[in-house]
């Protein structure tokens, strides 16, 4: 049974931009991430759910229920902003509480409400403080304290970590994971940042150009990537792709492969021969960075310390259980890795 | 090494009292200087040909105090100050909310709302002379074509105040509804879109979002009302030179007039000391007991 679906949404402004006939469906309690480049989509599509925007064509039903035309507040829904949104004039407490004052709820339930949130997020003892007295990830925790507060059962997520430095970031992270497990939301979670749809959902929708480019679990988009462009969205390096030509495939093809799966071995004694062109010492492992002719964005990880001189030559093995084939034309995948 | 320090030092007090020299000459001559002279000249007698002007402390005071033009002039402002600034200030919101929303025509809206503040005060006096004029003033037309009877508007005592408000009422609520409308886009949009979530509604928003944030702009117009309620007399000149019998001199008027109509300058300063103390008080108050409730980003 979905919780939420969304068939055939379209919203563009004068033909372009916005988003393309979405389809999409969510059981309850799922964590969802929508990732993409900027400029593709997935914060339209979230303030569609939203109801801050409405479509042009399709239809969004909640919890079986049709809010297509339903103003936001009447989609039983919460939201996290990208800056936070929080009312500057009103503390901590104020702000979390605004929404219930404004749905009349009694001050008993409020109070007890509050110092539950507060506890969770971390924020006990800062009750009086102004948002301009607070760090930015205090800010964040007000603003997920608002929403949780709340206890609507659909959590809308407009990059909520982009605004706060790496350190931060990863347990504020940890803290919305938390936090969507116990109160047993749905969370649908707008992202650029890779890193964060891959380690905190269930299901992620890849968008490109106001397109679903590709939906599935963290691990199915990491290994099948659907298309190039998924294929070199995802992974820290992307996924290298080489012209099939230069492996001995039909030129109409092009070979993928993700680095941690190409082997370096002595020049002449693997499928290419490739140049060094940069190494990075990441600790646990090295990066190295390798140009062919034939190949797009090719790259190894080894995890000894081998060194090579910068523009040495060397040989890469690519095993074949791990290639993956695209068609050079379309894009799309035609034949997956052998497992 | 210790010449050099004192020459350094010296160099750079040299620097700040040139960078400080301009305001300093312009506040000394033009507001400094004439302050003090004011309550120095208010404490003189008025000096003639045959008697020279004498030291005689609080007289001038004392005699202001028993002149019962005075205390009419005193009640006439308050009246002014007590009905323009509220009204003024109340549309000056009411049209930035306005001009603030999706309009069709939002720059149309906003221009000429803004239009009234850029014309002279001596101008909008002369444009209000021709509404208000008996009988074929537009005024008195309009209300003839309901079958009103023709009214005097600036010349009988119970309505002529009432005609000067309205002018400024007019002139200042554009003037004020810019800063509102300013204020009103440092607003993120994204604050009411976190109320829309939370099902606030348009009311409770503006209430408890838009008018405390609106606070601190709200203060400055406040002063700024207060202090024009006194100085803002132009169009006095034109439409009722304080008549009829004194219902609509105000404050200001009544010293010019002690001051060049009947030359006597030292009733005039003691006067105009008197304003400004009290301007200052206001404003000092102002700013204390807002300053508590106002949010200042």
């Amino acid at each position: 049974m979905s919780f939420l679906s969304l068939e055939g949404i379209t919203l563009q402004w004068d033909g372009q931009g916005g988003v393309r006939d979405i389809n999409l469906t969510l059981p309850k309690g799922a964590f969802l991430s929508i990732l993409g480049p900027s400029g593709c989509g997935k914060s339209t599509l979230l303030r569609l759910i939203a109801g801050l925007e409405h479509p042009q064509a399709g239809k969004i039903v909640i919890d079986g229920r049709d809010v297509t035309a339903l103003p936001p507040a009447q989609r039983n829904l919460s939201m996290v902003f990208q800056s936070y949104a929080l009312f500057p004039h009103l503390n901590v407490a104020e702000n979390v509480l605004f929404g219930l004052k404004v749905r009349r709820i009694d001050k008993v339930e409020r109070s007890t409400r509050l110092a539950k949130v507060l506890e969770m997020t971390g924020l006990t003892g800062l009750e009086k403080r102004k948002p301009s007295e607070l760090s930015g990830g205090q800010r964040q925790r007000v603003a997920l304290a608002r929403a949780a507060v709340a206890q609507k059962p659909l959590c809308l997520m407009d990059e909520p970590l982009s605004n706060l430095d790496a350190k931060l970031r990863n347990s504020v992270r940890r803290d919305i994971r938390a936090l969507s497990r116990k109160l047993g939301l749905t969370v649908v979670y707008v992202t650029h940042d890779q890193g964060e749809a891959m380690s905190l959902s269930d299901k992620v929708i890849l968008m490109n150009n106001g397109r679903i480019e590709q939906v599935g679990t963290p691990t199915e988009l990491y290994n099948r990537p659907a298309t190039t462009f998924a294929a070199q969205f995802i992974g820290e390096p992307p996924m290298s792709l080489i012209n099939g030509a230069a492996l001995g495939y039909d030129s109409g093809c092009t070979v993928g492969i993700r680095p941690e799966a190409v082997k370096v071995v002595p020049a002449g004694q693997g499928d290419l021969d490739v140049i060094v062109d940069d190494f990075e010492f990441m600790g646990s492992e090295t990066q190295l960075a390798l140009t062919h002719p034939a190949a797009q964005g090719l790259a190894a990880i080894m995890n000894d310390e081998a060194r090579f001189g910068l523009g040495h030559k060397i040989g890469v093995q690519l095993p074949d259980e791990s290639r993956l084939l695209f068609n050079t034309v379309s894009g799309e995948t035609e034949k997956e890795p052998k497992q | 090494m210790t010449d050099h320090f004192a020459l350094q030092r010296q160099r750079r007090a040299i620097n700040g009292w040139l960078l400080l020299a301009p305001s300093l000459v312009m506040l000394s001559v033009f507001a400094l200087y004439p302050s003090v002279a004011t309550v120095i000249t208010s404490l003189w007698s008025r000096g003639t040909r045959r008697s020279p002007s004498e030291f005689i402390g609080l007289e001038n005071y004392r005699y202001m105090f028993d002149d019962p033009g005075f205390w009419l002039v005193v009640k006439n402002n308050l009246f002014y100050a007590g009905v323009t600034i509220p009204i003024s200030i109340g549309l000056a919101l009411a049209m930035a909310l306005w001009a603030n929303s999706k309009l069709p025509a939002r720059g149309f809206v906003r221009t000429a709302y803004f239009t009234p503040t850029v014309l002279p005060m001596i101008a909008a006096a002369n444009l209000w002379l021709f509404f208000y004029t008996p009988s074929f003033g537009i005024l008195n037309q309009i209300g003839a074509f309901f079958g009103a009877d023709p009214v005097n508007w600036l010349g009988q005592p119970s309505t002529a105040l009432w005609a000067i408000c309205v002018v400024t009422i007019w002139k200042e609520a554009g003037f004020f509804m810019i800063f509102y409308l300013a204020a009103l886009q440092t607003i993120p949009p994204d604050l009411k879109e976190a109320a829309d979530i939370e099902g606030a509604s348009r009311w409770t928003y503006t209430r408890r979002i838009v008018l405390p944030l609106l606070m601190p702009t709200t203060l400055f117009i406040l002063v700024n009302a207060l202090i024009n309620s006194v100085k803002l007399i132009d169009h006095l000149f034109i439409l009722t030179k304080g008549g009829p019998s004194d219902s609509s001199k105000l404050i200001l008027y009544y010293i010019w007039e002690h001051a060049f109509a009947y030359f006597d300058r030292p009733t005039a300063a003691a006067m105009t000391a008197m304003v400004l103390a009290v301007l200052g008080v206001l404003a000092a108050l102002q700013f204390i007991v807002f300053d508590k409730r106002a949010h200042y980003r």
